[in-house]
């Protein structure tokens, strides 16, 4: 496990007095008071090397706090930091990754409403922060423009905290088109509550908009939500002098579904659908994720079967080509090649195809189970995926010949959006953009899941980190993925048909694990476990009290902390480089969002 | 006389023009609706209400540059035509002119005036 | 008076033979590129209007007249529709100075397939193309809306590079043929049995650069970059008003250049050249329709191979653009015209 031990941190405990170690099953964690937060968390980045941030946010703990049965066994875990401090109700955690030792460490606090801002260490914090402040209302001490992330500015609530109910406040009416029409006459089901959540008016949008970007130079361009060139809805402003952008920041939201406030309302299984719903291109891969992080609070990954680690690393390796060639196809569309596009979603169609035949779904997938997978491979899906690795790696080389060394592709992405390793860690970007950068982050490598620790395969780094190196790690990696799947169908071959695939756990670990997962209870503790997607590190920060639905669900979403280094690399580039840039980071707006 | 087919094709696309521009209001529906004219940029509210201020150029330099090279090519035009009567003397004057022409494009080149201007104050 | 009247009723059957051409064909050839472009993706294209999709620019047509008249809010009324004339009016006119074919005779009188033949026809070409810009900066303007905006200016930044390239190319023709009549042009090249193609191809590449850049194709399609500005300059127009944009740049104006590209570099309605030895006519048997076929299929050589392009390769960045025209073009084009006239004693010998 990617983890720093206990005495790691010795020599910390003398200058900082309230520091203590806790060393659980599934993470290490650093307990300090609020005041000292901030220089700890400098020590760490400057004198440990934990210099790539990873994830921040705040658990709310006012139900536990309430309950004296759950409080008891949250402390008996040690998950919570100070105990004996019954009134603050908030957690808040830092996950920092150690780049040179190649381990993780959590550092926790304690508050009730202010923290102090850790955006002059990690600007990814900044963003961060603005989430919590979105969520939770916690104030931030020294944010430099502490704004609503997700909502809009004139929004009352909190939507994180565990007062707020799951369906929100209804306040507003709101009539449905059937009852515009046919008058407020609706029978039986078509006659519901009229009284909704309220929806935010025009005004709203534009205090939100003046709120996030202050007018330096002479005009300012709002780029997206609906825009082709933006992958999805989210909505930039430019603010421009000519056409090189002076400042830019982006307004995130419009497809925020609260998906952790649903993860806390669901059973563990039942969440897994909404991970597909995340980052709906490589729902997969995010499945494997979600159903590894909770086999590893169950304790119970040595006991999946070997036939289903190999089914589930085989098809997410699909999946992550099938999500390199939709990056591909729009990397290429928005630089004008049309016809790439074309070319890799036929491709693209096969994979789906494969995918359709084995799991019934073609994009929201949820193939994966806590324990397995969902059905066994039909017969004659290896073959079908034989025959569709022969073919690829013949066309992705026919596309190469139109692009890679294009005179034309060349100009449009060489020292474009150039990243260098410590902005990596200092946007905390991970996955193909950090790997762009020349840093060899890969969560398969550093903590494998599943069968990645078996499969031979290598990580393409780039030299310069600019958008070309990202191209070529992006098609690299797509030909990485073809050798892992290759291995996988070989060893698939060796295993019996009627091997397992589902798992079976030994009575004495007391776990009802079924495949429907209705009433799976998780012991109380907390874990952060994280998969390799094709963006980057999606993270589960999972905190459990013992009961059929989490507590709390951090997820860590690759697209949103690639994303904020884009304003960074927007500075002084003009509109042209603006679809070269967020191509090349490659965001999905399901997962900024959730 | 022999531009009067010239003059009359030029009416007639006028006509065309026009009645290109009217097909829409002729035939199309007309429902005013609320936000239906509202300026495009992405379906959210306007930062700026107006697009008509000043907007920074990169070419500037070389809309200049176009003036002066445009003017040469007008004089540089009637000696093509001529050129096969004027013999050597017309090819040395020409070249001369041709080598200034080419001394101007170097020194604009070397002031950086062929580049780009993304910032206003580099000049 | 009889000879005024004669000559005005020829004259309009020209216009409307050009506008048949023009209008028609550019209508047309909106399928012709769906086409080809859905060929070079492995896909059919349009093929549910009529046998092929043959009928999909009417059905086109029929939709864009009947969507609604809008209007920006902020807008210039006259400008927005100044704009839609200017675009239109110039790039038709060009039509005017192309010979389609060689002279011939009807009922005894002698016809030129070409609407003006007048000794300053490439001027006249050039002066046209430059109003192009007129129309697109108006149109970003007088929307009064930001995408617009930048792409008309980016289309004025791409104009003003690529009209010294473009103006200074074609000199290297016209020093060699000693006029700047179209018809006369061609004239000249089946006198010297002589392409212009195979002694400047230098102008010729670079005449296509420029051609490629004011038509806005591929790789220079920056004005209405689809993923950057949506669609440029014309996000505010609706309905036949949007039509006319693409009509005009990507269709009728790609078409007059090819045509001044055929007349100036492949000898017009010549057939197949040899240089210096004289025109072998494959297609012979058509008898007089002969020349008239051959200008039609180097035209639509041009064009396709323009279509290639643009469903091939990526689009520049407009500082690479303008930077290549002066850096790179204008610097040949003036070589090449030092190039042309040491060389031009030998040709005309």
């Amino acid at each position: 496990m990617a983890w720093a031990r206990e005495s790691d941190f010795s020599d910390l405990k003398e200058p900082f007095k309230t520091l203590e170690v806790v060393e659980n099953k599934g993470t290490t964690s650093l307990h300090v008071r609020k005041e000292e937060l901030l220089n700890l968390l400098k020590v760490l980045k400057e004198k440990k090397g934990y210099k790539l941030f990873l994830d921040h946010s705040v658990v709310d703990l006012k139900d536990i706090l309430e309950k004296d049965k759950d409080f008891k066994n949250a402390v008996a875990e040690s998950i919570i930091a100070f105990p004996e401090d019954r009134v603050s109700r908030f957690q808040a955690f830092y996950i920092l990754f150690n780049v040179d030792e190649k381990k993780r460490v959590v550092v926790k606090t304690r508050t009730k409403e202010t923290l102090p801002s850790a955006e002059k260490l990690w600007f990814a914090c900044k963003w961060a922060e603005r989430e919590c402040y979105d969520m939770f209302g916690i104030k931030y001490e020294g944010h430099e423009n502490l704004v609503r992330a997700f909502m809009w500015e004139t929004y009352p609530y909190f939507p994180l905290r565990k007062d707020f109910p799951l369906e929100g406040f209804p306040e507003e009416e709101l009539p449905s088109l059937n009852e515009v029409i046919k008058g407020d006459k609706l029978q039986g089901t078509m006659n519901y509550e009229r009284k909704h959540t309220f929806i935010p008016t025009l005004e709203d949008l534009e205090i939100t908009e003046r709120k996030r970007l202050q007018k330096k130079a002479q005009i300012v361009l709002n780029w997206g939500p609906l825009h082709p060139g933006t992958h999805g809805t989210m909505w930039f402003l430019f603010d421009l002098e000519g056409e090189r952008i002076v400042q830019t920041d982006v307004i995130l939201g419009q497809l925020h579904r609260g998906v952790e406030k649903l993860a806390e309302n669901e059973m563990y299984n039942q969440f897994l659908v909404y991970t597909d719903r995340m980052d709906y291109l490589s729902a997969l891969c995010s499945n494997q994720a979600w159903v590894v992080a909770v086999e590893r609070m169950l304790g119970i990954e040595e006991y999946v079967p070997e036939k289903a680690k190999y089914i589930r690393t085989m098809l997410s390796e699909l999946q992550r080509i099938n999500s390199h060639l939709l990056w591909l196809g729009t990397y290429a569309l928005d630089l004008g090649a049309l016809t790439v596009f074309l070319y890799c979603f036929k491709e693209r169609e096969k994979i789906m195809d494969i995918l359709e035949g084995i799991t019934g779904a073609r994009l929201t997938i949820s193939y994966p189970r806590v324990g397995g997978v969902r059905m066994d491979l039909p017969l004659g899906a290896l073959e079908a995926i034989k025959s569709f690795t022969g073919r690829f790696l013949k066309e992705l080389r026919d596309w190469e010949r139109i692009l890679t060394r294009n005179r034309i592709w060349l100009k449009r992405n060489k020292g474009v959006g150039v990243i260098p390793p410590e902005e990596a860690y200092f946007y905390g970007v991970t996955g193909p953009v950090i790997r762009g950068s020349g840093i060899p982050y890969d969560v398969r490598k550093i903590d494998p899941y599943d069968a990645y620790a078996e499969v031979e395969f290598d990580i393409p780094v780039g030299e310069e980190g600019d958008c070309y190196d990202r191209y070529l790690v992006r098609i690299e990696e797509m030909k990485q993925s073809v050798r892992i799947v290759e291995q996988c169908v070989k060893k698939l071959e060796k295993l019996p048909e009627s091997a397992p695939f589902f798992a079976e756990v030994p009575k004495e670990k007391k776990i009802k694990l079924s495949m429907d997962g209705i009433g799976l209870k998780v012991p109380t503790s907390e874990i952060y476990s994280s998969g390799e997607n094709p963006r980057g590190e999606l993270g589960f920060y999972v905190f459990s009290i013992g009961a059929i639905k989490p507590y709390r669900v951090k997820v860590r979403p690759p697209s949103f902390y690639n994303l904020s280094v884009y304003p960074y690399l927007m500075k002084n580039r003009v509109i042209a480089d603006a679809v070269t840039i967020l191509a090349s980071i490659d965001p999905v707006v399901g997962e900024t969002d959730r | 006389m022999e531009y009067i087919g010239f003059l009359m094709f030029f009416a007639v696309m006028i006509g065309i023009a026009l009645v290109m521009i009217s097909l829409n209001w002729l035939f199309g529906p007309k429902t005013p609706q609320e936000y239906e004219d509202y300026p495009y940029e992405c379906g959210v509210p306007l930062y700026d209400k107006c697009a008509q201020t000043t907007f920074h150029q990169g070419y500037y330099l070389l809309g200049l540059l176009l003036l002066l090279f445009d003017i040469e090519a007008a004089f540089l035009f009637p000696w093509t035509v001529v050129y096969r009567w004027l013999g050597i003397f017309g090819f040395i004057e020409m070249f001369l002119f041709i080598l200034i022409l080419t001394y101007g494009l170097l020194y604009a080149w070397k002031k950086g005036a062929l580049n780009w201007q993304f910032e206003r104050e580099e000049f | 008076m009889e000879s005024v009247a004669l000559n005005l009723a020829v004259a309009f059957v020209k216009i409307l033979v050009i506008l048949g051409i023009v209008l028609g064909v550019g209508a047309y050839l909106t399928w012709v590129e769906r086409k080809v472009a859905a060929h070079i993706q492995r896909r059919p294209g349009p093929m549910v209007v009529g046998w092929h999709g043959l009928l999909q620019p009417l059905a086109d047509g029929l939709k864009l007249i009947t969507k609604e008249d809008l209007f920006p809010r902020y807008g210039n009324r006259f400008l927005y529709n100044l704009a839609i004339v200017l675009a239109l009016v110039p790039a038709t006119l060009v039509f005017a100075v192309i010979p389609f074919g060689p002279e011939f005779e009807v009922f005894g009188y002698k016809i030129k397939p070409i609407l003006t033949d007048v000794n300053v026809a490439l001027l006249l070409v050039f002066g046209l193309g430059s109003l192009a810009v007129y129309a697109v900066a108006l149109a970003g303007w007088a929307s009064n809306s930001k995408y617009p905006l930048i792409g008309s200016m980016r289309k004025a930044g791409i104009i003003i590079s690529y009209e010294v390239a473009i103006t200074f190319a074609v000199m290297g023709p016209i020093i060699l043929a000693g006029t700047l009549s179209t018809y006369q042009i061609v004239v000249n090249q089946i006198e010297q049995k002589l392409w212009y193609v195979w002694i400047q191809p230098v102008a010729f590449v670079v005449y296509m650069f420029s051609l490629l850049a004011e038509t806005g194709r591929v790789p220079f399609d920056i004005q209405e970059a689809e993923a950057e500005l949506v669609t440029g300059f014309t996000v505010e127009y609706g309905g036949m008003k949007f039509g006319i944009f693409p009509l005009v740049e990507w269709y009728i104006e790609v078409l007059s250049l090819s045509a001044i590209a055929v007349v100036l570099f492949f000898g017009g309605w010549s057939p197949l050249n040899i240089p210096f030895l004289g025109f072998v006519d494959p297609l012979f048997f058509l008898g007089p329709l002969s020349p008239f076929v051959w200008f039609l299929l180097k035209v639509t050589a041009l064009f396709l191979f323009i279509l290639w392009l643009h469903w091939t390769l990526p689009r520049y960045r407009i500082d690479q653009i303008t930077e290549m025209a002066w850096k790179i073009m204008l610097p040949l084009a003036l070589a090449n015209i030092v190039f042309t006239a040491v060389i031009a004693p030998l040709i005309w010998k």
